[in-house]
């Protein structure tokens, strides 16, 4: 049989002509997919790092759904450029007792399958979202009832007085309860379940793009919705949208490198200065509501991977104290996030309630006085002790730590680096069985009393710093009306915490967006890209 | 011949649980989905009661044999991310990296034959040699690190081909192709040569030393004599017996291809099997990280009989004494 073969290749090699065939072949093709292919249509292509799992606007709660959520559906009340709440679906409200409120509907709004927009639509959703089994069941923990007064009049009652009502309002988004009925998605579905519903993969809202395809992991597309009623407010003017996961870092930044993406919202530090250099893009930046700090155990008696015997070295508020003097987050800025973080020395970002210049100011780097507080403290030769730190969670986490390391050691604590992927790290943390570790915390709700509670009254974040004076106060202030009341409270916090040393706060990430050029793009504190605003010339 | 297939496929069983049961057993030191799936913010409360839905508080043992179970019945389970039937994950996934696959394997039998015939026949050329430095260096540069600048290269400097994901593709129902449309060549061409690039390396070796081995061998040397050309003796005699070690390594290769496909698919984004599995792996999705373990164990032993039966329609040595 292989004679047979063989003759035959000898055939192909031999023959002149066809050799001078294959060759102009070979080059014809190899011309052709080497000449670059027409331009796609006018579409915004945006990089992501992971895809979203659910497209249920109750089901998961994290930034990542809230980008894809965002463009095709919409709450009562959205927010402006700073953050405050502005009429959406509800086109203006009272307030004429402390518990209730009332809503009045915008007319002529059509879901994108063509549905009516009414109060049964607000009813129903307001009820789906406070189900025991939905991801999004904090934004409505303190409605009591909801009622439709009528086809567009809607009342709300509270269990009690509910500052963040309007803010939290903006993140229930609409669904239509036919379209739901229809379709079997009644019920909002726990992430934990693990049945797959038909709203996970379709959407329905009144927002200002509509679905078009969804291939998870790979592409998601949306279309411009000409009938938003908004589009007389907002100067958004993207005809369609491609959303790409690309989950490797160098992968994302090559293709929007190559000109196959307009936006890239993740870029890593190190990536950043080839980009700026790049004529076709530019990068801004904003500080990320999202805070990096040291956490301490003080909940156990005695710290399972330190050498102390019989009492826990953070209990004693000198040796916090000593970690937060020890450590220069202005050398950190400059040496491992390239000047992108901006130090800070209180746990609260700039722009949220309780926050001031004052409170955020660091105190000098002083291994000395470190050292002496550490003696006073009865640990003149120091101790040593394990951090856990993710390693692919925050910007330059692992890098952060190792520097961390190092800080400390001059003052004599000697560190163990744990450095651990985050799915091995969050279990340690949440578990209560981390000593020391190194955390990021932000707020889903813009709320500043969302983060003071998770880290200095409880949480799964929490290492076990109690006060009841800020416990009180936290109290107060989730019952406080007067904005500016509160945010008196909230700043009362964030001092108590500061002067206590409860966390040792290292910096505030710096958001870096890398952007095509003809793309006019404000850069949002919560990495989440507005497309309402997003014009391209 | 019919017993060696008996023989093999009982061979082939005994692998699969071997491997389903290792990779079982690693798994149960991986980290809990209950975090991946939950998020942060849970409660304790929610992760134990998360663990009891999903099995994961039963002993091992129980858990191994309903794996098996269900396995033998063709119920791969659901990934625990999106939900999705593993079995559908994987007939959606895997006419990526077998079109990726295909492209590379031809590329490299091509390239990798013709240039190692080239250099066991020329042998002292200085083409030979700048083929050999070459070919050692394909063996010894990181498939990643290759991609990266290839992407690099001809995707940004240069502009000519995308930089990553799959274009182009046409949906035929059962299969979803990318090789109808040029689209489609032209984002399956940078990393199909990227992956190539190491088996490339190392074919042109192999085929090299075969075909060094054989011209000095007695046939070859009596050929000559009689005054056949160098070319008759080339194709005819020379390339027919090196094949027999070439289709044994190439079927590995193959099962290499596919196994390895998860760097390439990383670096390109490239939508196929070897993705999904790094997915997985980030996600604690332990579903699918079992499944794809036994799939590509059953994919080395299936390549492997394959080898085996057509070597013995190649080499009637092996026919007549089988």
């Amino acid at each position: 049989m292989f004679g047979e073969v063989g003759k035959l290749l000898k055939g192909i090699t031999m023959g002149k002509k066809l050799k001078s065939l294959a060759m102009s072949v070979v080059l014809g093709v190899a011309l052709a997919v080497v000449v670059n292919s027409a331009d796609a249509a006018n579409k915004f292509r945006f990089g992501l790092t992971g895809d979203a799992i659910s497209l249920d606007p109750h089901r998961r709660l994290a930034a990542v759904e809230a980008i894809f959520l965002r463009m095709a559906y919409e709450g009562l009340t959205t927010m402006d450029k700073n953050q405050e709440p502005i009429p959406a679906l509800a086109e203006s409200w009272q307030h004429p007792e402390p518990n209730r409120w009332l809503f009045k509907l915008r007319k002529n709004v059509k879901f994108h399958g063509g549905e009516t927009f009414d109060a049964e639509d607000v009813v129903f959703t307001l009820n789906r979202a406070g189900e025991k089994a939905s991801g999004y069941k904090i934004f409505v923990r303190s409605f009591k009832s909801v009622k439709a007064i009528d086809s567009h009049n809607v009342e709300i009652l509270t269990k009690r007085p509910d500052a963040l009502l309007l803010n939290n309002l903006a993140s229930v988004f609409i669904m239509d309860s036919e379209w739901s009925k229809k379709h079997g998605v009644e019920h909002a579905l726990s992430p934990r379940n693990p049945k797959k519903v038909y709203s996970d993969s379709a959407m329905n809202g009144t927002g200002p793009f509509r679905l078009k395809s969804r291939k998870p992991d790979v592409k998601t597309e949306y279309v411009r919705n000409g009938n938003w009623w908004g589009w007389n407010s907002f100067p958004g003017n993207l005809g369609a949208i491609v959303i790409r996961p690309i989950g490797n870092a160098a992968t994302r930044v090559a293709t929007l490198l190559a000109g196959d993406l307009d936006l890239l919202t993740e870029i890593p530090v190190q990536d950043i200065k080839q980009v700026k250099s790049d004529k076709r893009f530019t990068v801004k930046s904003t500080a990320h509501i999202r805070t990096i700090f040291l956490s301490f155990n003080t909940r156990a008696e005695e710290l399972a991977t330190s050498n102390v015997q019989g009492k826990n070295p953070f209990r004693d508020i000198k040796v916090r104290q000593a970690v937060n003097v020890a450590i220069n987050s202005d050398l950190i800025k400059k040496k491992i996030m390239r000047n992108l973080s901006i130090p800070t020395a209180t746990l609260v970002p700039p722009g949220l309630a309780g926050y001031s210049d004052k409170l955020a100011k660091r105190a000098e780097t002083n291994s000395d006085l470190a050292r002496k507080l550490l003696t006073s403290a009865g640990y003149p030769n120091g101790f040593s002790v394990r951090l856990d730190c993710p390693n692919n969670r925050y910007f330059n986490d692992e890098a952060i730590c190792q520097a961390v390391v190092s800080m400390l050691a001059r003052i004599g604590i000697k560190i163990s680096l744990n450095a651990l992927p985050k799915d091995q790290w969050a279990p340690l943390v949440i578990r209560k069985k981390s000593d020391f570790y190194l955390a990021g915390f932000g707020t889903p709700t813009n709320d500043s009393l969302f983060m003071a509670s998770h880290i200095f009254r409880g949480g799964p974040f929490h290492g076990g710093y109690k006060n009841a004076k800020i416990n009180q106060l936290l109290k107060s202030a989730a019952g406080e009306m007067n904005m500016s009341k509160r945010a008196g409270m909230l700043a009362s916090v964030f001092e108590i915490a500061k002067n206590e040393s409860a966390i040792a706060p290292i910096h505030y990430q710096v958001i870096n967006w890398a952007v095509a050029k003809n793309v006019q793009i404000n850069v949002d504190p919560n990495n989440i890209p507005d497309f309402r605003y997003i014009v391209v010339r | 011949m019919i017993s060696k297939i008996i023989g093999r496929l009982t061979q082939t069983v005994f692998v699969l649980v071997a491997t389903s049961f290792i990779s079982f057993a690693i798994f149960s030191f991986s980290p809990d989905p209950a975090d991946s799936i939950l998020g942060e913010n849970a409660t304790i409360e929610d992760r134990e009661n998360l663990r009891k839905e999903l099995g994961y508080d039963r002993p091992f043992v129980v858990q191994f044999l309903d794996f098996i179970g269900r396995f033998g019945q063709g119920d791969f389970g659901k990934s625990l991310r999106t939900n999705e039937r593993v079995s559908d994950l994987l007939i959606d996934r895997a006419p990526a990296t077998l079109e990726l696959v295909l492209v590379s394997t031809v590329v490299t039998m091509i390239v990798g034959i013709l240039l190692g015939i080239y250099t066991g026949t020329h042998r002292h050329s200085r083409i030979s040699q700048f083929i050999l430095s070459f070919s050692l260096l394909g063996v010894s540069v990181p498939t990643f690190l290759l991609g990266l600048l290839a992407v690099f290269l001809f995707a940004v400097h240069l502009d000519w081909l995308p930089a990553s994901s799959r274009a182009g593709v046409v949906d035929l129902g059962f299969w979803s192709t990318g090789l109808l449309t040029l689209e489609g060549w032209r984002s399956l061409l940078l990393p199909s040569l990227v992956h190539s690039v190491f088996n490339i390396g190392l074919f042109i070796r192999l085929v090299r030393a075969d075909v060094l081995e054989i011209r000095t061998s007695d046939y070859i040397t009596f050929a000559r004599a009689r005054g056949l050309s160098e070319k008759v003796i080339n194709y005819s005699h020379v390339l027919p017996n090196s094949l027999t070690p070439i289709i044994n390594i190439g079927a590995l290769n193959i099962g290499g291809l596919i196994a390895f496909s998860l760097i390439t698919e990383t670096v390109f984004q490239w939508p196929g099997l070897g993705l999904m599995f790094v997915q997985a792996i980030q996600f604690s999705d332990f579903p699918i990280m079992s499944v794809y373990f036994v799939l590509i164990a059953f994919t080395f032993v299936f390549l492997n009989l394959l080898a085996d039966i057509l070597v013995g329609v190649v080499d009637p040595r092996i026919r007549r004494s089988g």
